[in-house]
């Protein structure tokens, strides 16, 4: 008779036991509470109206709209960069070694550290400024950290800065998987460049985007620390409202409500995102 | 194939100037006076050094030490606590079958999914019922929520590249399972648990969100690095910002080598 799989890997599964007794305490519990601060009146009962309180103010919808943008728009910029670079590195092969050492550095550097340099650079009296005069690009100062859309560019910019490296690490591995066969192959046959990319590249590399994109995607709706230290409260996002709802305002019902909207984006998009490339990759095959 | 080194190449340095020139900015800001600075025209080179604004930092007593100390504490458990969990989880996952191994998979990127804010939220109100609150204690129990899921992502990798053959040998010869771990598979493991350390280290250094909900009276270097920028002193800023991040370039720096790609993989190849 066969063991019993808890048996048979009773060793594993208490080796697993300590970690997930934290998952439990310390993500599961906590989640159910927010959930329960957001939905209960003080009486126990199911209630809507901390989301309703929520949805009426401006500046929360406002940095809803500003997370939309800054999600979407800092994580296309990073997935078009990250395999540009990786493109670029591994036309470079060996002698790209050192490169790629310089390049990962910013995934070291503190976040709020990346947000303070970006500080020095978007000031109104910084150094983006003074680049573009200098080019003659601009007549007069942008004043880019004011809260508008001038802010989201320099929120995904530093964003950018942070993050692309571990895009282009990503996708540099999924590179490296690829058969330098097919290539030859595709040589032989007479395939220019950009059918290579086309044909063999992107294909090929799709798990290694989706990959990044997920992972990426996630961290690109939770934007806090750069958006508070680089825009303070101009530029609200839904982390650095929540954040305020409580510290400023003491105010936890709708914190947790406004971190419980932030948790549904996340889910909605991951959902979305598996549909659409599940579907694609349906079409591929 | 000429042109497209050139073209590689290219885009390469342009990359190189972006990903540089803040840090250079930032490194400049720290040791320049501040009537270099504030000039109308500040020059793109360091033309005088000072430095002034490192030593009124070192000079600053407790309100400098404290949150290194903080930090550098809080960053040290972090990393010890984490490869204490992480190693036997990450172990028994890369050794489960491989259905058991992708769900458990799963269940820590399900984590990651949950918004920091509002897992912060519902911890600080307990804390602080729990004298917890703004203590080193609380940091280290709510760092481990970001840093968990992260160490046992890359040591399920190197578990799971681990050659079972070598552990079946060892038992062979009369090796018990926890001593076939202690004496082969870590000792072998050494480079991937040194990433996996070094990322929790780096992930508790870095750490703002649950810091900024946990901490008042006594923050961490990240949280005072905000407060100079907040206040708008530029220099105290630049100079925090090049003390938090020197060590962890250093150690990331000389640790490089050892971060490769497929450690990220989560040993879904394996």
């Amino acid at each position: 008779m066969k063991a019993r799989p808890w048996q048979r890997y009773r060793f594993e599964i208490l080796c697993l036991l300590p970690f997930l007794l934290y998952l439990i305490f310390f993500t599961i519990v906590p989640l159910v509470q927010v959930f329960r601060m957001s939905f209960w009146d003080g009486d126990g009962g199911f209630t809507l109206a901390n989301m309703s309180r929520l949805w009426a103010q401006p500046d929360f919808v406002q940095a809803v709209r500003n997370t939309l943008i800054i999600a979407i728009g800092s994580l296309s910029l990073e997935v078009l960069f990250g395999l540009l670079l990786a493109l670029a590195l591994s036309a470079l092969g060996q002698r790209g070694g050192w490169l790629r050492t310089v390049f990962i550095l910013p995934l070291a550097v503190p976040t709020v550290v990346a947000a303070v340099m970006m500080t020095y650079l978007f000031a109104t009296s910084g150094w983006i400024n003074r680049i573009l005069l200098d080019l003659g690009l601009i007549r007069q100062n942008i004043v880019w950290l004011s809260g508008d859309h001038y802010s989201l560019f320099a929120v995904m910019v530093a964003d950018c800065w942070k993050v692309t490296p571990l895009v282009m690490l990503i996708l540099l591995a999924g590179l490296q998987g690829i058969d330098q066969q097919l290539y030859q192959a595709a040589e032989v046959d007479g395939a220019n460049v950009w059918q290579r990319f086309s044909r063999i590249t992107l294909p090929l590399l799709l798990p290694a985007i989706t990959a990044a994109v997920i992972i990426r995607g996630i961290d690109a709706f939770r934007i806090f620390d750069l958006a508070l230290v680089l825009t303070g409260e101009n530029l609200k996002v839904i982390g650095t409202y929540a954040f305020l709802a409580y510290s400023e305002y003491q105010d936890i019902a709708l914190s947790a409500a406004s971190s419980v909207v932030l948790f549904g984006m996340i889910f909605i998009a991951i959902l979305l995102h598996m549909r659409l490339v599940g579907r694609k990759g349906f079409e591929a095959a | 194939m000429k042109l497209r080194t050139g073209i590689a190449i290219s885009a390469c340095v342009i990359f190189l100037l972006f990903l540089l020139f803040p840090l250079y900015i930032m490194l400049k800001m720290s040791v320049s006076p501040p009537q270099e600075v504030f000039r109308e025209r500040p020059s793109y080179g360091i033309t005088q050094l000072t430095w002034q604004h490192f030593s009124r930092v070192f000079d600053s007593g407790e309100v400098f030490y404290g949150p290194l100390r903080r930090s550098a504490g809080t960053a040290f458990w972090v990393t010890a606590l984490a490869l204490l969990i992480a190693i036997p989880a990450a172990y028994g996952a890369a050794r489960l079958p491989v259905r058991a191994r992708l769900a458990l998979l799963f269940i820590m990127f399900a984590g990651r999914m949950v918004p920091e804010v509002s897992l912060a939220l519902p911890i600080a109100v307990r804390f602080m019922r729990m004298g917890l609150f703004d203590s080193m204690g609380g940091l280290v129990l709510a760092h481990l929520i970001r840093v968990l899921p992260v160490s046992c992502f890359i040591l399920v990798s190197v578990f799971s590249a681990f050659p079972r053959e070598l552990e079946e040998q060892a038992s062979i010869d009369g090796c018990s399972r926890v001593g076939t771990i202690a004496r082969i598979v870590l000792p072998l493991s050494l480079p991937g648990i040194a990433v996996a350390g070094l990322f929790a280290f780096l992930l508790s250094w870095d750490e703002f969100i649950y810091a900024s909900y946990l901490t008042l009276a006594h923050p961490t270097m990240p949280l005072q690095v905000y407060y100079y920028v907040s206040r708008g002193s530029l220099f105290y800023a630049a100079t925090y910002a090049v003390i938090i991040t020197i060590p962890v370039l250093v150690v990331t720096f000389l640790l490089q080598r050892h971060i490769r790609p497929e450690l990220m993989a989560g040993g879904l190849k394996g």
